[in-house]
């Protein structure tokens, strides 16, 4: 996770945005899913960063005390924003019967959708993702959209490598079934109907 | 002989390959007799490309000319408060 360069306590300030602006700008707008609020998270990051590089201890990997405060900012926003999660994962989104049998489960498509609905789907996913509690939220943008290892995204959030699995599982479940109810939506003609799901 | 909740408890180490060698062949072995299950994963599996696609961020090509604009007042606000 590391950029190469002199310690983060010794960079000019222009010389941070240069090494660390875009990486900064891109966990941003994971996080938050809209341009304007990922320039305020980054900005607001890139000024915390400036106020206490003082204090970071130079040993450590930069990358990783960055994506925390970015992390913390766009939490930050989302409460200002007052977002609150539309779901509660405290259980896996799946119905059982008595014998513990999955039910109401349906197929997805194998072949990918093309043009306008593979797009359609896309801005769907995205915006079940800014649903998802902070902590499934960043859960998914650590591991699928920044492409974290396993081990690296738990030690980000502070959890064991077993509670950071369980929470991505839980997250992914949650946005397969948006994922279903939109395919379901669109076989039926039906395109407004995706925001059922979940 | 894994149930189908607990095949959807460990469908994302599978799917990544970390799940145990022994755990892999029963959950297989599942997936061979469940067609619901076959169906959750192959949604799941579907899901995980549509992130892939997600992945592609394109920053406002002025954006870094604002912050360092932006940090720049900030550094020497800082220094002038520092001198008074």
């Amino acid at each position: 996770m590391s950029t190469d360069d002199a310690p983060i306590d010794a960079l000019d300030p222009e010389r941070l945005v240069d090494l660390y602006g875009e990486r900064i700008y891109q966990i941003a707008y994971r996080m938050t899913g809209k341009v304007a609020d990922a320039e305020d998270v980054a900005q607001n990051t890139l000024l915390k960063i400036l106020r206490k590089r003082d204090s970071f201890r130079g040993d450590s990997d930069p990358m990783g005390w960055i994506y925390r405060i970015t992390m913390n900012e766009a939490r930050e926003l989302h409460r200002r924003r007052k977002r609150r999660p539309s779901v509660s994962l405290d259980q896996i989104p799946i119905d059982y019967d008595d014998t513990a049998h999955a039910v109401g489960v349906k197929a997805i498509p194998a072949n990918p959708l093309a043009g306008a609905q593979a797009r359609e789907v896309e801005e769907v996913i995205r915006e079940a993702i800014q649903e998802l509690p902070d902590g499934y939220r960043e859960a998914v943008v650590l591991l699928d959209l920044e492409g974290l290892t396993y081990k690296q995204a738990a030690e980000l959030m502070g959890l064991t490598l077993g509670g950071f699995k369980t929470r991505l599982h839980r997250a992914r479940l949650h946005l397969r079934n948006r994922l279903q109810a939109l395919y379901a939506a669109q076989a039926s003609g039906d395109t407004h109907a995706e925001g059922q799901g979940g | 002989m894994m149930n189908c909740k607990q095949v959807a408890e460990n469908l994302l180490l599978f799917r990544d390959g970390e799940l145990g060698e022994e755990e892999t062949e029963v959950l297989r072995r599942h997936l061979h007799l469940c067609p619901p299950c076959v169906d959750l994963f192959n949604g799941y599996d579907e899901l995980v490309e549509v992130l892939e696609r997600l992945r592609p961020c394109h920053m406002p090509t002025d954006f870094l000319a604002r912050m360092k604009r932006c940090v720049k007042e900030a550094a020497s606000g800082e220094g002038e408060a520092g001198e008074a």
